[in-house]
C-alpha cells in the first residue's frame, strides 16, 4: 500500500473558499479541525487499498452509489463537491480531499472555462472499485470522511440481470450507506419508466441477497435529475417509489429513505443536495456488538446492592 | 474465550479499514489487540487513554509499532483512527482477562468517564464496569470447602480405628499417618477460609460502623463539622479507600453519600479537593497520568508548593482541567479509584 496523500502544514489563518469556476485550491484549510493536517488531493480516484489510508486516519463512511450508466452518479458526487467551492454547505465545511484533482478533472467540463456549450460529465468506465474522497467538518470542527464509490454503471446493470453482487461490486458488503439512483430522464419517458423502476427493484432485491449489502446499512432511493419531471410525473413517481420503499423494507433493509435531487439543473441552483449530504454524514449510533457475559452473582447485599439513591 | 474474537473485531474495524480484511489480516489485527492487552500494568493506562482518543502522538506511535510487530497493516502516518480502534479492542480484551490488569483497565476507564471522555467503542465502558463488578464479587466470594469435605473426616478416622484382623501383617494395618495428614490438610484449608471469611466480615463491619458512627476517623469530628466541603470530600474518599478491598463495590457510593450528607450532589471545584487531598496526605497513585487526574494534580501541587502554577502545568502537560466542577460524591469516588489504582500500579 502506498500513501496517496502528502500531508502539509495548514496556513495559520483560514484560506478563503475559491469562487465557483475557479480551479480547485492547491491547499485547503480545515477550519476548526481536530488536528493540524490537511491532505493534498491526488489526480486519481482512490483504489480500494488506497482508501484504507483515508479510513485509518479519521475513520470513513463508505457510500455505495448505485445506478445505471448515465443515471447521474458521477454528476451527483461532483456537484456535492462543487458546492464547497462557494464556502460552507449544509452546515458543513470542506476539510480536505485525497482526490481533489480527480474531482476537479471531472468537474472541469462542467465549467465555463472548459469551452463546452453545455455542462458535461465524463462517464466512469473503470470496472475496478474506486472512490472519491470528501472530508467535511461540522460546526464543532468534528471531521467526517466520506468515501463515495465511483463505479461503472454497467456493473449495476449486470447485477440487475442476475450477476452476483459480490463479484461485480465487492465493496457492497463494506458499504455503510447505499444510494440507488433512479434516473429522472427515464421517469419522464413513459416507454422507459416502468422498466427503470423494475430495474431498481431488481437491484434492491440483489442487494438484499447473500453477499450483498448489510441490511442494517441505510439505503436511499434517490431520484436524480428531478428538475425534468412535471407535476404528473412527480405524482406517478411518488406512488411508485413508495411501493419500492416498502419492497426494500420487506427485503430486510431497516433504514430506507427516498429523496430527490436536481444536481445540475440548466438554469437554476441545485436542489436536494443538502439532504443527500446530511444523509451521508448522519452518524449512525454505534450499537454494541458484544455484551458482557452474565454470570451468577452472590446475591449478598454488600457486593450486589446499592445504598440510597446512588 | 476473551473478547474480542475475530468476528467481533471485523465488525469493529469496519469504518477504520476500507477494504475487507482477509483472514491473515484479521489474525494480525487480533494478535495486535492481544499484544496490547499484555502490556505492563502502568502501560494499561496508556492503552485505555488511547481507547478514549486522548493519548499523545508518541503513544499512538508506540501502539502502532506494537501492532506492526504482529504484521498488522498500519500506515506510517495518518493512522490515528485505526490505532484508537485497536486500543479500544485491547481495552475490552483487558477487561475480560481477569486479574489485576482487568481491574486497572476497569478503574482507568471509569476515570476517563469521570473526566467526561467517551470511549471509541461503547463496549469499552460496559466491559470495564462489568470487570469491576465481577472482580469485586470475586474478591468477596465465600469459599465453601467445609461442607463437601468435613463430613468425610469422621469416616477417615473410623476407618483408621477398625482393629486389624488377627494375623494381619503390620504393613497391611490401617495407616494412621495418611489419615492424620488428610485431617491436618483439611484443618489448614478451613483455617485459610476462616481467615478470608473474617477479612470479609471485617470489611463489612468496619464500613457499617464507619457509616453508623458518622464521624471522620482522621479529623475525629462529626462529618457535619468537617469543613470546608473539599476537605470533607477528601477525607471521605481517603477513609473509604482504606476500609475497602480492591475493587470497591457500588455500595461505597452510598456510604460516601451518607458521610457527605447535603454535600453529596453539590458541585465542587476539583482544584479545591486537590488542595485538600494534598493537605491531608491522601495516599494517591505515585504515577502521573491523565487518567489519574487527582494524583497528578497533587503531585504537581507539591512541586509548585503554594503557587497556582500547578494548575497550568497539569492542563498543558497532562490535559487535566482542575477547574472543572463535579458532584462531591463523584470526586470522592474518583479519590477512592485513584488510591486503589495506586496500590495496583
Amino acid at each position: 500500500m502506498s500513501d496517496p496523500g502528502v500531508p502539509v502544514e495548514p496556513p495559520d489563518d483560514v484560506v478563503e473558499a475559491p469562487q465557483a469556476g475557479e480551479p480547485a485550491p492547491e491547499v485547503v484549510a480545515a477550519p476548526a479541525s481536530d488536528e493540524g493536517w490537511v491532505g493534498l488531493g491526488g489526480a486519481q480516484s482512490l483504489t480500494w487499498e488506497e482508501a484504507d489510508f483515508v479510513a485509518a486516519r479519521h475513520g470513513a463512511t463508505i457510500v455505495l452509489v448505485a445506478g445505471n450508466q448515465e443515471s447521474g452518479k458521477t454528476t451527483l458526487l461532483l456537484q456535492l463537491w462543487a458546492q464547497f467551492l462557494r464556502g460552507s454547505f449544509a452546515g458543513y465545511r470542506f476539510a480536505g480531499s485525497e482526490t481533489l484533482d480527480a474531482f476537479d478533472d471531472r468537474h472541469y467540463p462542467c465549467r465555463v472555462d472548459s469551452g463546452n456549450r453545455y455542462p458535461l460529465t465524463e462517464h466512469t468506465t473503470d470496472t475496478d472499485t474506486r472512490f472519491l474522497h470528501l472530508c467535511v467538518a461540522d460546526a464543532t470542527g468534528k471531521r467526517q470522511a466520506l468515501l463515495m464509490t465511483d463505479l461503472w454503471g454497467d456493473l449495476f446493470k449486470d447485477i440487475a440481470i442476475g450477476a452476483k453482487v459480490a463479484e461485480r461490486v465487492p465493496v457492497a458488503s463494506k458499504a455503510d450507506k447505499t444510494m440507488v439512483i433512479i434516473d429522472g430522464e427515464d421517469i419522464v419517458d413513459h416507454t422507459r419508466r416502468e422498466a427503470a423502476l423494475r430495474n431498481a427493484k431488481l437491484l434492491i432485491g440483489a442487494f438484499a441477497s447473500e453477499g450483498g449489502l448489510r441490511l442494517d446499512a441505510p439505503l436511499m432511493l434517490l431520484l436524480s435529475k428531478s428538475d425534468v419531471l412535471n407535476a404528473d410525473d412527480k405524482d406517478w413517481y411518488e406512488a411508485k417509489v413508495t411501493n419500492l420503499v416498502e419492497f426494500a423494507e420487506a427485503s430486510g433493509f431497516t433504514a430506507v429513505e427516498k429523496h430527490r435531487v436536481a444536481a445540475r439543473p440548466p438554469d437554476a441552483d441545485p436542489e436536494g443536495l443538502e439532504g443527500v449530504l446530511e444523509w451521508m454524514c448522519a452518524r449512525e449510533e454505534r450499537l454494541p456488538v458484544i455484551e458482557p457475559e452474565r454470570t451468577p452473582r452472590s446475591g449478598r447485599v454488600f457486593t450486589t446492592g446499592r445504598m440510597g439513591v446512588w | 474465550m476473551p473478547e474480542p474474537i475475530a468476528e467481533t473485531l471485523a465488525v469493529w474495524l469496519r469504518d477504520v479499514v476500507a477494504t475487507v480484511p482477509d483472514t491473515d489480516t484479521i489474525k494480525a489485527f487480533l494478535e495486535s489487540v492481544a499484544l496490547g492487552a499484555k502490556c505492563s500494568e502502568p502501560q494499561v493506562l496508556d492503552v485505555v487513554a488511547l481507547a478514549h482518543r486522548v493519548a499523545s502522538k508518541e503513544k499512538v506511535e508506540w501502539f502502532a509499532d506494537l501492532a506492526r510487530s504482529k504484521n498488522a497493516p498500519i500506515p506510517a502516518v495518518g493512522n490515528e483512527a485505526l490505532v484508537t480502534r485497536l486500543a479500544a479492542a485491547s481495552t475490552v480484551r483487558l477487561a475480560t482477562s481477569g486479574g489485576n490488569a482487568a481491574i486497572i483497565a476497569g478503574l482507568a476507564t471509569q476515570s476517563a468517564a469521570f473526566l467526561g471522555l467517551a470511549p471509541d467503542l461503547p463496549e469499552v465502558a460496559t466491559f470495564a464496569d462489568d470487570a469491576i463488578v465481577k472482580a469485586g464479587d470475586a474478591v468477596r466470594t465465600r469459599a465453601l470447602s467445609y461442607e463437601p469435605t468435613a463430613p468425610k473426616v469422621p469416616g477417615w478416622v473410623d476407618q483408621a480405628l477398625v482393629p486389624p484382623a488377627e494375623g494381619t501383617p503390620p504393613s497391611e494395618r490401617p495407616d494412621w499417618e495418611t489419615t492424620a495428614i488428610a485431617v491436618a490438610e483439611q484443618l489448614d484449608d478451613l483455617a485459610v477460609e476462616i481467615r478470608k471469611r473474617l477479612a470479609l466480615l471485617d470489611e463489612e463491619y468496619n464500613l457499617l460502623w464507619w457509616s453508623h458512627a458518622g464521624r471522620s476517623l482522621t479529623a475525629d469530628a462529626a462529618w457535619g463539622d468537617v469543613a470546608p466541603p473539599a476537605r470533607r470530600v477528601a477525607l471521605v474518599g481517603h477513609e473509604l479507600a482504606k476500609q475497602t478491598r480492591i475493587p470497591a463495590t457500588a455500595m461505597v457510593d452510598g456510604l460516601a453519600a451518607v458521610a457527605l450528607g447535603d454535600l453529596t450532589a453539590k458541585h465542587l471545584d476539583l482544584a479545591d479537593v486537590v488542595v485538600a487531598a494534598r493537605a491531608e496526605n491522601v495516599a494517591l497513585a505515585a504515577a502521573e497520568h491523565l487518567l489519574l487526574p487527582i494524583s497528578t494534580a497533587v503531585a504537581q501541587a507539591k512541586i509548585y508548593n503554594e503557587d497556582d502554577t500547578w494548575k497550568k502545568v497539569v492542563k498543558t502537560v497532562h490535559g487535566i482541567d482542575v477547574g472543572k466542577k463535579e458532584p462531591a460524591v463523584a470526586i470522592a469516588r474518583q479519590l477512592i479509584r485513584e488510591q486503589h489504582l495506586g496500590k495496583l500500579l
